[in-house]
């Protein structure tokens, strides 16, 4: 057995949001890697939705958590590490931004932010296959698609999903919040 | 809904004992090089390394065509293409309408998925001999939060976990009746019920987990002890400097010289 070592706490994050995290991190990359759904022209994956679902229901904190890390251990564990620095920023924005925008919100601003989070998926992976891996146009390009239907059907059933599950267990709007315990003055 | 949740292979091979931190920061560099190659033969040869070090790592074939087997789509992607998108080069090899392939475009369009693939195989060196325990506290070590670590290790933890309620709620409801269309948006729209039961499932456990760590003084204000720690070895020392010795020597020539920028 090797010696124990002191190490200085460095973050903050409760352990309600270090447990929730890591959860979320499991259902995106499950959501990623193992549940896909044949379309016409090739499947789509239940990413995106996931990290909808993480933004909207418990904020942009484990809404990037999530979105960082459980897309990119899916592509370093299936043979796309190339894409795994990529995926990182791409779908850890998307899941911040998504989460600062339709954090408990309603129909339109989750629409909104599943706007954003499109338009940040499709462009970030374009920049990231067009300049950075160089795989050329044609590859970009094709990828776009695929994107495109990403985006779209991540925010189409994300919405739904996380309206569902608010009206089938109400104890997640409070999850993420922070908690105080304040003595009651009498 | 069998499938493997990491590329690790076990082994006591000089590659699986070398400290995560030295393998993770070599791979970063010679990844870093491989992305600013262009030349076909220098690719060629980090490819045929790779697979070299692979194999004496005995690392396991089945494993390393499974690599291949899931980049195959994407590199034959890039290769059909890519001469359709570059008109570079005199040698017209077809011409069809306004469809003009050049062999220089051909070799541009093998050379950037031999990129790819060179791009894989050497963060694979990194990713098939380090366990995901170590992984992580190599990242720690590194400067990644530990509560993102532990995060992280959460995950990893509950990945099959998360995996087999899926797979149980969704055989429940389909034994209850549920229709689930084979494909296509109506497909997804029918999941709905069972990502609503799985995620509350999911969500129920992360709740228990986060009294456990609470319970377990986790996020705490103390200085944190850990039982198992990283240490670095003469030979990792050895190993890292060598490593880092030749690699900025190859970025010196690559960005100064313009070693492996052209495509010959």
């Amino acid at each position: 057995m090797q010696q124990g070592r002191a190490a200085p706490v460095r973050s903050g994050l409760s352990p309600r949001v270090i447990a929730l995290a890591g959860v979320m991190i499991a259902v995106v990359f499950v959501a990623t890697r193992l549940i896909q759904v044949p379309i016409p022209g090739g499947y789509v994956h239940l990413g995106d939705i996931a990290i909808y679902f993480a933004a909207f229901t418990f904020g942009p904190l484990v809404g990037a958590i999530a979105g960082a890390l459980g897309p990119t251990l899916a592509d370093l564990s299936s043979g796309f590490a190339n894409y795994a620095p990529g995926t990182f920023v791409i779908h850890g924005l998307q899941g911040l931004v998504a989460g600062l925008i339709g954090w408990r919100a309603g129909l339109w601003r989750m629409a909104l932010a599943g706007l954003v989070g499109g338009v940040i998926l499709v462009g970030g992976y374009f920049i990231y296959d067009f300049f950075i891996l160089r795989v050329g146009t044609g590859t970009a390009i094709a990828d776009v698609w695929f994107n495109l239907g990403q985006a779209a059907t991540g925010a189409i059933i994300a919405i739904p999903l996380v309206l569902a599950v608010r009206k089938a267990y109400p104890p997640i709007e409070t999850w993420a919040a922070r908690r105080a315990w304040q003595e009651e003055i009498r | 809904m069998s499938a493997r949740y990491d590329l690790y292979a076990p082994g006591n091979s000089w590659l699986h004992r070398l400290d995560p931190r030295v393998k993770l920061i070599l791979a970063t560099l010679a990844a870093l090089l491989v992305l600013l190659w262009s030349s076909l033969p220098l690719l060629l040869a980090a490819l045929a390394l790779a697979h070299l070090l692979l194999m004496l790592a005995r690392y396991p074939r089945g494993l390393v065509a499974g690599v291949w087997r899931a980049l195959a789509p994407l590199l034959i992607l890039i290769v059909v293409l890519w001469p359709i998108f570059d008109r570079r080069g005199e040698l017209i090899v077809l011409a069809l309408g306004p469809l003009i392939v050049t062999g220089e475009a051909l070799l541009r369009g093998l050379a950037t998925a031999l990129r790819i693939a060179a791009l894989s195989f050497t963060l694979l060196l990194w990713l098939g001999t380090t366990d995901q325990r170590s992984l992580v506290r190599s990242l720690v070590r590194l400067g990644l939060p530990f509560s993102l670590g532990m995060a992280m290790t959460i995950g990893l933890r509950f990945i099959p976990t998360f995996a087999n309620v899926f797979q149980t709620v969704s055989e429940a409801l389909q034994a209850r009746g549920l229709d689930l269309p084979p494909r296509g948006l109506r497909r997804l729209r029918a999941m709905l019920p069972i990502l609503v039961a799985a995620l509350v499932t999911a969500l129920r456990m992360s709740e228990q987990l986060g009294w456990t760590l609470a319970a377990r003084g986790v996020g705490a204000p103390v200085r944190r002890t850990t039982l198992r720690d990283l240490a670095m070895r003469p030979v990792d020392w050895l190993a890292l400097a060598a490593g880092l010795a030749a690699g900025f020597a190859l970025l010196w020539l690559t960005l100064v010289e313009g070693l492996g920028r052209a495509l010959r």
